[in-house]
């Protein structure tokens, strides 16, 4: 079947398209919507994926056997792993937002707000405002808990939610923000006033409030 | 993911996910198109890619765009393989033999020839195809088998 490598060797990205697409990739805003908190865990889960990805294959293997070890697929898509080395004792976290996974936690139906959870559509309009949320737990049978914050009105960009994930300790592992407004650059018919209820609903978690 | 990551992204990936997008849907245009779209969707997106599986990554972004792509209506009525065959020959100039092998994988149906190109030239292993396609091993090791035995009698038929 050498053929078909003979073949398709010949084709690439012609040039002109090629710096047209990058020209627009570096134009281009970038217009994330999902933030993770808290920052300094993500970063050191990066650091841990970027620089020494055989430890994290160590510590995996070391963990499972010691079942000490954690995999999380979160309601909203993203994908969390994080445990302990046994021999030193060295906490590992992964993270990572999986697009094949990506769902919509919060959609908008004939103008009302609804928490979907598989097949379970819950009406949650007038639990929400631009200053009050509705708060939504699942623990898991592992004693892992995520808890779900939404708030704001069933109008584009004006309402949002947060999930934050809680390990059987308590302790938090990961926090997903899903609202849309960061900088007027980005979301431009944005306004700041309609996600009052952000502050609070963070900070009741215990969890520190910060503007990305 | 911030604008120089995906750059970066492009830089290494962009040839590869073209070929990938060319052998699945058999127009230059919309192979262009679909890896155009698979990096600006990064940059709406918070992705952390595992080293080792960013490769992965895009090529299964790639594969749910052009099956989408396949699936939409306009896209229905099916590209004129000829001429966009004869586009690509011009293009890249193609020898006749180049040509008589590209035609014959891209008259294979897709069940058969996406496996093909990804066993064949990205030398993927029947793992790893299963994986991309959401497929079990052994219906690839099928596909693949066939795949060849077809591609085979189509170029002895040509010659």
């Amino acid at each position: 079947m050498k053929e078909i490598k003979t073949v398709f060797d010949k084709f690439d990205l012609d040039e002109e398209k090629s710096n047209e697409i990058r020209s627009k990739l570096v134009s281009e805003k970038h217009v994330s919507h999902v933030w993770l908190i808290p920052v300094a865990a993500v970063l050191a889960a990066m650091v841990m994926i970027m620089v020494i990805p055989v430890t994290r294959n160590k510590v995996v293997n070391a963990a499972e056997k010691i079942f000490k070890y954690f995999h999380h697929d979160m309601v909203d898509g993203v994908v969390i792993e994080w445990g302990t080395d046994p021999d030193t004792g060295e906490e590992y976290q992964w993270a990572e937002y999986r697009s094949d996974k990506e769902v919509e936690l919060v959609r908008v139906k004939e103008g009302r707000l609804y928490l979907v959870l598989g097949d379970e559509w819950t009406d949650i309009t007038d639990k929400c405002s631009a200053t009050k949320y509705y708060r939504h737990e699942i623990v898991h049978e592992d004693g892992v808990k995520e808890v779900i914050l939404i708030g704001g009105v069933p109008e584009r960009h004006k309402y949002g939610w947060i999930e934050i994930i809680y390990d059987s300790e308590g302790k938090t592992r990961l926090g997903v923000y899903h609202i849309p407004y960061s900088s007027p650059k980005q979301y431009p018919d944005c306004e700041e006033e309609d996600f009052e209820w952000v502050k609070p609903a963070v900070e009741a978690e215990g969890q520190e409030y910060f503007r990305l | 993911m911030k604008n120089d990551e995906v750059v970066r992204l492009f830089d290494q990936y962009a040839g590869d996910l073209f070929r990938f997008a060319l052998s699945y849907l058999g127009s230059k245009h919309d192979a262009e198109d679909i890896v155009q779209d698979v990096f600006l969707k990064l940059l709406s997106k918070t992705v952390f890619l595992k080293p080792g599986s960013e490769k992965a990554y895009l090529m299964k972004v790639t594969a749910n765009g052009c099956k989408n792509l396949l699936k939409a209506p306009a896209h229905r009525a099916g590209v004129d393989l000829e001429s966009a065959s004869a586009e690509l020959a011009c293009f890249y100039e193609l020898t006749d033999g180049d040509k008589e092998v590209y035609d014959s994988l891209m008259k294979m149906d897709e069940t058969l020839r996406i496996p093909l190109y990804l066993h064949y030239y990205e030398d993927y292993s029947y793992k790893e195809v299963a994986k991309l396609l959401k497929l079990s091993e052994s219906a690839v090791a099928m596909r693949i088998k066939r795949g060849k035995e077809q591609l085979k009698e189509r170029l002895e038929r040509s010659v």
